[in-house]
């Protein structure tokens, strides 16, 4: 019997495998069951799945724990499964219903139980899946005719009329629910089930009122409430059923959906406005709606709310406690319209109301503290630190010009008009005793940094100090190396098998760390292979011979740059050469001491070996300015033409040689912002950053395309960058590809450590990667694709040393207008802690706001949000920020947008201050009367200047600011003289 | 997914029953404890509206999965409900997400509450949606009564539908409501704003996902703000989204103080309102659940805390605080001996950890926590090397210990001293030390513990 069950599942014969099983005794039953369940897992294998009649066999030989522990797609279902189970009549029946009630497409189970139930083989499951089933489930019952509406399969099966009212009180999810059914199913519904029902007398009209409105009552998902809505108003109920059921309607108000509070809202006001509510009732609604975050909704129940004051004196008490709460909502419109209904009831604030709104002190925006005050008085302003007189503390002195501390003192400077600190970053010291980095000192040491660094590919100084340990400790072979290494061989091993992997190609150099372990360990270079497909040059593994390659574009990349200098420590180490790395960083800024440069160099000399130009170049452009004249004294004067130019980056007088990779980092190094004649003359023709400084030009270029406006932003560079891939400081200007199909930007793929790896190639100068990075960031603006490394380009910008010149400025301010909350974030933050050490003024953030305003790239509201984020900080930050969108409004062709118009309102009432400028009030003219915009032009045209709110203002920014220049002057103090 | 089977019994639905005039009761009913449905409270909330809110607030959170790993094909939600824990005249409401990454808890005070207590203990409490829907309609002007559990002779004469639930509880999950408090007990206090700076900072949180970033919440003015920096005074949080929890509730803040654990990066935010505290504590990321922080695998590892383990429970007796030195001083231990021993009573879900008053509480989780450690899948493996026979010690210095671990065929090596570990395996390599000791290292602890080394 067994075999003739077995054969006919085997050939997918549902009745055949259903006779079968019809009377089978349940012990041969489960002498099958093990040949059906090998069956139906060797069918299971891959995306396969087991045919119906096996899913029969299965279901009518298994056990329950069986049945349980198959895929979901091995259950049998349809109407042969119900012969198979009324035939068994498994005693587990009720369990097995309870299962499928649990499965994730619950729905798809009714018909099947829902047959069982009606044919009495098992009880209705007590589950909220079994009436939340019938709404998807329910149309697999219509067999009689083809798509019956949804009324017709209940009037056939009686029984699920109960049912529906469960469908009231549970929500369902996901694809399962009223509101998503009756959305996109095609033809009958269940709003019109219900009203169809409704009027042929089978359902009540008043439970299904009453349900509609108890179902809003439950805190749905708006999705799902939005269905309710929608029904109760296609129930249509008369003004006397709405007016019986008052009582629900104003319960809703206490809901948290905004939808339904926004219904009952509606509801209710038109109720009140039919006839008078219960005020005390009304008003215990109304009060609950304080709260939303909707400020128009807050502020029609304020309006609302003076109404019910006006008709019954009684409760305006209970009405200025209600509206107090108002005044501590973060919409100004809210807090003035609250503050202004409780001026017009001075006579009767009580001193519990002023308590209310005392907390509302210092909370509300600055156009309303005047409003604020006339109720409650004005608090003493907070006094602002003296500024100190004198000679300046020891650190500070010789450091006042560079930090900007000179320019506070200068006569006849106001503050809106102070410059940046004018440093230059090759100026000042850079290196910090606190951020000295520890080298590996033995191969436990080693070991343990190199699998750090494997697994955290965003830590680059990681990388760095791992590479660097190989190289210097690469003759360290005790007896038990290989037993020791094991653990990163076999983490290497599996890196490097991963399909697609090629070291040294850019990709990742993480990557390239394992193939660096990889040679050390077995003498194997894995140089990558060069290979033409599709006409287009590849690289690819050696290790995978039939693996997908990486384009060949890759290596022209700065992470490309890196990864050959990780080749020539593969090629050092594989020989078990042991010898330094000379661009390892010995700061955590990533920056070389130049007396360890001088060290590492004197260990290269002494061996007679020449280092790779990668390293060498990299070493020249991570090597910190501090001391570079003395370190130049305990440099080797060797012949060779790699140490001369080394000598030459610190300063070193030398002549020109003839590698151009090596002389023109050397003199980029020496001099970044200078043209040096003597390397154009050798070598003329090379392009920005060789031997002439780089001139950026930012340019937008806008294209329309299926109605929507395109905006992208090129940066150019002059003089026009040399393609050679070789010279460093070139290849932040290289084109990756020719297409940028494969890359988007030249610094490497879009991941966190391969841009944290590009900006650690030039640490001290790095204008041209901030160029770049505007252009990657400034492509996502609006977040259409989610590139979350983008956030990591920011991050340098931090560093207090790095000036924020042109470039990153640009930067900056592309991320201020950054629809990603990480973006503009971190871009307010840098804001923050800049314009604190005095590295942005006013002046020049407007003067880059205005460059991009006009071109359409950046929407102002998120500069607007950002910019409020930012001037909250200090006086000094609401004053520099305030500079910067007069300066916007200022160069504005047009009408300035009514985003920073109304900042700028906040702003200028903070400071006490009229709008300055003849340039700004003319553009504010322009904007006319009418409108927000209009009204927010006039308001600022009005305003007059309050001497001693802007004394106050003035001297708290002024000292804000001199306390932020002096910290920086002396810190650069304190690390000149090494007592940090 | 391993999992330990739970069941619910409760003789009743838990409802919020209108009573004569306006008055109303919140009827709680338990399941589990010292008794199968104790009582332990009746009497009035002093703050109806608030406690309500709250209450609300709380089962959000054990409704709430922040985190469906992407194998997951089928999503768990696993309904547990909360415990209670009834003590002096005060009631402790705690729950914890399905995602294991959120800890919530409504320490309701003497102040807050007007009643009899019939009982100490910790029992489960239905929240049923119904109730649920109830406790949203409570207002300020509601006399509401609270009940935790029925009188016996009550429950007998009613006609309630007995309700039964059996629940699979994933291993980690419970776990994870056990570690969260010795997490508790690392934090260290980081800021304290007043309730209205609260409420602008959480309307402020940004509206989109920030799960796979790492924010850092620091001080601006006299209120808070979202920077993208780390700095020093600020409070790193995994999923800056979870904060909104509390939004719900941040208009009953006198005042809101957040904690931070340095180790492992969790935080807690406690809302101070008028007799009540409501604590939530966050996992470091979104993915990452308490139960995954095996920060207590060293002193789940070590064997010779049982004696002393054995004497604290003993001393327990429902104490709303525990007084560390009195309880140093009842079993003859070391203060330091005896924290530890806290802790590692609260991974087994019978001491909780009080942020604002800075102390263990006694409570005792009424699930099945004799297989937690059993379960616990780092302390399993080690003890598998160590049945092996895979470690060795290579080196026993003073001042540090070095040990073999052979694992897949690959020899680990594994470095102790007095007040640091590290091994050359991946997992030691991406955690550090912020997740607790790794298999191998704790192989090598246990070994040394057999060989009272």
């Amino acid at each position: 019997m067994s075999e003739l069950l077995l054969d006919a599942a085997e050939r997918g014969d549902a009745s055949a495998v259903v006779a079968a099983l019809t009377g089978m005794p349940e012990a041969a039953r489960r002498g099958a069951a093990p040949r059906v369940l090998s069956a139906i897992r060797e069918a299971s294998r891959g995306y396969g799945m087991p045919n119906g009649a096996l899913q029969l066999a299965a279901l009518g030989v298994c056990t329950l724990s069986e049945l349980e522990h198959l895929p979901r797609h091995a259950r049998a279902r349809g109407a042969e499964a119900i012969v198979v189970l009324r035939d068994r009549r498994p005693e587990w029946l009720p369990r097995w219903v309870e299962t499928l009630m649990e499965d994730e497409f619950y729905w798809t189970w009714f018909p099947l139980v829902r047959t069982l139930v009606r044919d009495g083989l098992c009880p209705r499951p007590d589950h909220p899946h079994y009436p939340l089933g019938m709404i998807t489930g329910l149309r697999a019952l219509r067999s009689a005719a083809p798509n019956p509406p949804i009324q017709d399969v209940l009037r056939q099966d009686p029984d699920l009329l109960p049912e529906i009212w469960h469908l009231f009180e549970l929500e369902g999810g996901g694809e399962n629910s009223l509101a998503n059914y009756d959305r996109f199913s095609f033809g009958s519904t269940w709003s019109e089930a219900f009203l169809a029902l409704m009027r042929d007398g089978t359902l009540p009209r008043e439970r299904l009122l009453d349900a509609t409105i108890a179902a809003l009552g439950r805190d749905f998902n708006h999705y799902r409430a939005k269905w309710f809505i929608d029904f109760h108003d296609k129930l249509a109920p008369t003004p006397g059923e709405l007016t019986a059921r008052a009582a629900h309607y104003l319960e809703l108000l206490h809901r948290s959906t905004p939808n339904v509070v926004a219904f009952a809202l509606k509801t209710v006001e038109k109720l009140d406005r039919a006839q008078p509510l219960d005020d005390h009732a009304l008003l215990a609604g109304l009060r609950s709606r304080m709260r939303s975050e909707v400020a128009s909704q807050v502020r029609s129940v304020i309006k609302w709310i003076s109404r019910v004051a006006k008709r019954n004196p009684a409760v305006t008490a209970e009405c200025m406690t209600i509206v107090s709460e108002a005044v501590l909502h973060e919409h100004k419109e809210v807090q003035h319209d609250a503050l202004a209904w409780i001026q017009q009831q001075k006579g009767t604030l009580t001193p519990a109301h002023r308590a209310l709104l005392e907390r509302a002190r210092g909370m509300v925006a600055a156009s309303n503290t005047e409003l604020l005050a006339s109720l409650i008085g004005t608090a003493s302003a907070p006094v602002p630190t003296p500024i100190p007189t004198g000679t300046p503390a020891r650190h500070v002195s010789p450091w006042s010009r560079l930090a900007g501390l000179d320019l506070l003192d200068t006569p006849g400077v106001e503050l809106e008009s102070l410059g940046p600190a004018p440093f230059d970053g090759t100026d000042v010291p850079r290196l910090h005793a606190s951020e000295t980095v520890v080298p590996a000192e033995d191969l436990a040491a080693l070991i343990e940094r190199c699998a750090s660094a494997i697994e955290n590919a965003g830590d680059v100084l990681e990388y760095e100090l791992a590479l660097d340990s190989i190289a210097r400790l690469a003759d360290q072979r005790p007896p038990d190396f290989a037993k020791r290494l094991s653990p990163l061989t076999k983490r290497s091993a599996k890196r490097l098998a991963a399909r697609g992997a090629v070291p040294f190609s850019g990709q990742d150099h993480t990557l390239d760390l394992c193939a660096v372990i990889h040679a050390w360990a077995t003498q194997q270079v894995l140089d990558p292979i060069r290979m033409t497909e599709y006409e287009r040059d590849f690289l690819r593994s050696p290790l995978q011979a039939d693996g997908p390659g990486v384009p060949v574009e890759w290596r022209r990349s700065v992470a490309g740059y890196v990864a050959r200098r990780a080749l020539a420590v593969a090629r050092q180490v594989s020989t078990g050469t042991a010898l330094p790395l000379l661009s390892t960083p010995t700061h955590a800024s990533g920056l070389i001491d130049p007396h360890a440069l001088a060290v590492r160099t004197q260990v290269w000399v002494a061996a007679q070996a020449t280092p790779d130009p990668h390293d060498v170049t990299l070493a020249m452009l991570r090597v910190a300015p501090d001391d570079r004249a003395k370190a130049l004294q305990n440099f080797p004067n060797g012949p060779a033409e790699w140490v001369l130019s080394l000598r030459y980056a610190l300063g070193g007088d030398h002549a020109i040689g003839e590698s151009v990779q090596l002389w023109t980092a050397a003199a980029f190094a020496r001099a970044p912002f200078a043209t040096d004649e003597v390397l154009c003359t050798h070598h003329p023709a090379l392009g920005a950053d060789a031997g002439v400084p780089a001139r950026y030009a930012p340019q937008v270029t806008s294209w329309e395309s299926h109605g929507h406006t395109h905006h992208r932003l090129r940066v150019d560079v002059a003089p026009a960058p040399s393609l050679r891939v070789d010279v460093l400081p070139a290849a932040f200007f290289a084109e990756p590809s020719a297409d940028r199909y494969f890359t988007e930007s030249c610094l490497g793929p879009r991941s966190d450590g391969a841009y944290r790896l590009a900006a650690s190639v030039s640490p001290v100068v790095a204008d041209a990667l901030a160029a770049e990075s505007a252009c990657i960031l400034g492509a996502n603006l609006d977040w259409w694709e989610a590139q979350w490394a983008n956030k990591v380009l920011l991050e340098p910008w931090a560093n207090p040393d790095l000036p924020l010149r042109d470039m990153p400025r640009l930067l900056l301010v592309l991320g201020l207008a950054a629809k990603d909350p990480g973006e503009h974030g971190l871009a307010s933050d840098v804001a923050i802690r800049a314009i604190e050490d005095g590295r942005l003024v006013g002046d020049e953030l407007g003067a880059t706001m205005s460059l991009l305003l006009p071109t359409g790239l950046v929407k102002p509201a998120r500069w607007a949000r950002s910019l409020k984020d930012v001037a909250r900080h200090s006086a000094w930050h609401t004053l520099t920020v305030r500079v910067a969108i007069e300066r916007v409004c200022g160069a504005s062709v047009g009408v300035p947008p009514r985003e920073l118009l109304e900042l700028l309102l906040e702003l200028c009432t903070e400071c006490g201050c009229a709008a300055s400028g003849a340039a700004v009030r003319k553009s504010l003219a322009r904007a006319g009367t009418k409108g927000k915009v209009g009204a927010t032009a006039t308001a600022l045209l009005a305003l007059q200047q309050r001497d001693a709110t802007h004394a106050t203002h003035q001297a708290q920014a002024r000292s804000a600011a001199y306390e932020g220049r002096r910290a920086r002057a002396e810190r650069w103090g304190q690390m000149r003289e090494g007592l940090s | 997914m391993t999992s330990i089977e739970h069941a619910y019994r409760y003789s009743y639905p838990s409802a919020v029953t209108p009573a004569e005039g306006q008055a109303g009761r919140v009827e709680l009913a338990t399941s589990g404890g010292e008794q199968a449905s104790p009582l332990y409270f009746e009497g009035q909330l002093v703050y109806p509206r608030e406690t309500a809110d709250f209450l609300r607030a709380l089962i959000d959170v054990v409704h709430a999965r922040y985190h469906v790993p992407a194998a997951m094909l089928q999503r768990i939600l696993i309904m547990a409900d909360p415990v209670v824990t009834c003590t002096e005249g005060r009631l402790r409401f705690e729950g914890f997400s399905s995602c294991c990454g959120v800890y919530a808890r409504l320490d309701v005070l003497e102040n807050g509450l007007r009643g009899t207590t019939f009982g100490r203990g910790t029992t489960n409490v239905d929240f049923n949606p119904p109730m649920l829907a109830a406790l949203a309609r409570v207002r300020e002007s509601d006399a509401l009564g609270l009940s935790v559990g029925r009188d016996h002779v009550a429950a007998s004469t009613t006609r309630d539908t007995v309700i039964e639930r059996r629940v699979p509880l994933p291993a980690r999950w419970v776990r994870g409501f056990g570690e969260v408090q010795a997490c508790l007990a690392r934090m260290t206090q980081r800021c304290e704003i007043p309730g209205v700076e609260a409420r602008r900072f959480l309307r402020a949180l940004p509206k989109a996902s920030m799960h796979r970033r790492a924010t850092w919440i620091t001080a601006a003015g006299a209120g808070l703000r979202v920077s993208q920096l780390e700095t020093p005074q600020g409070v790193r949080v995994g999923g800056v989204e979870r904060l909104r929890v509390l939004t719900p509730v941040i208009h009953h803040a006198e005042l809101l103080r957040v904690y931070s654990d340095d180790t492992t990066g969790a935080s807690a935010w406690e809302i101070v309102a008028t007799g009540m505290r409501y604590l939530v504590a966050f996992s470091p990321e979104v993915w990452r659940g308490f139960s995954g922080e095996g920060q207590l695998l060293r002193e789940m590892a070590a064997s010779d805390r049982d004696a002393l383990l054995s004497r604290v429970r003993a001393a327990l007796t429902w104490e709303w605080l525990l007084d560390v030195d009195v309880l140093a001083a009842e079993v003859g231990a070391p203060v330091s001996q005896v924290r530890s021993a806290l802790a590692v009573l609260s991974s087994r879900g019978l001491v909780g950890y009080d942020l604002a008053e800075r102390g263990f509480f006694h409570r005792v989780l009424p699930f099945d926590l004799g297989q937690v450690e059993r379960l616990q899948p780092r302390l399993r493996a080690a003890r598998r090397l160590v049945a092996e026979g895979a470690v060795r010690v290579e080196e026993n210095a003073d001042s540090h210990l070095v040990g073999v671990v052979v694992s897949d065929a690959v020899e680990h090596r594994v470095r102790l001293s007095a007040d640091s570990f590290s091994c050359t395996c991946p997992w030691y390599a991406k955690h550090r030390q912020a997740r607790g000791e790794c298999k191998h290292v704790l192989a090598v602890r246990l070994t040394l513990e057999a060989a009272d080394v």
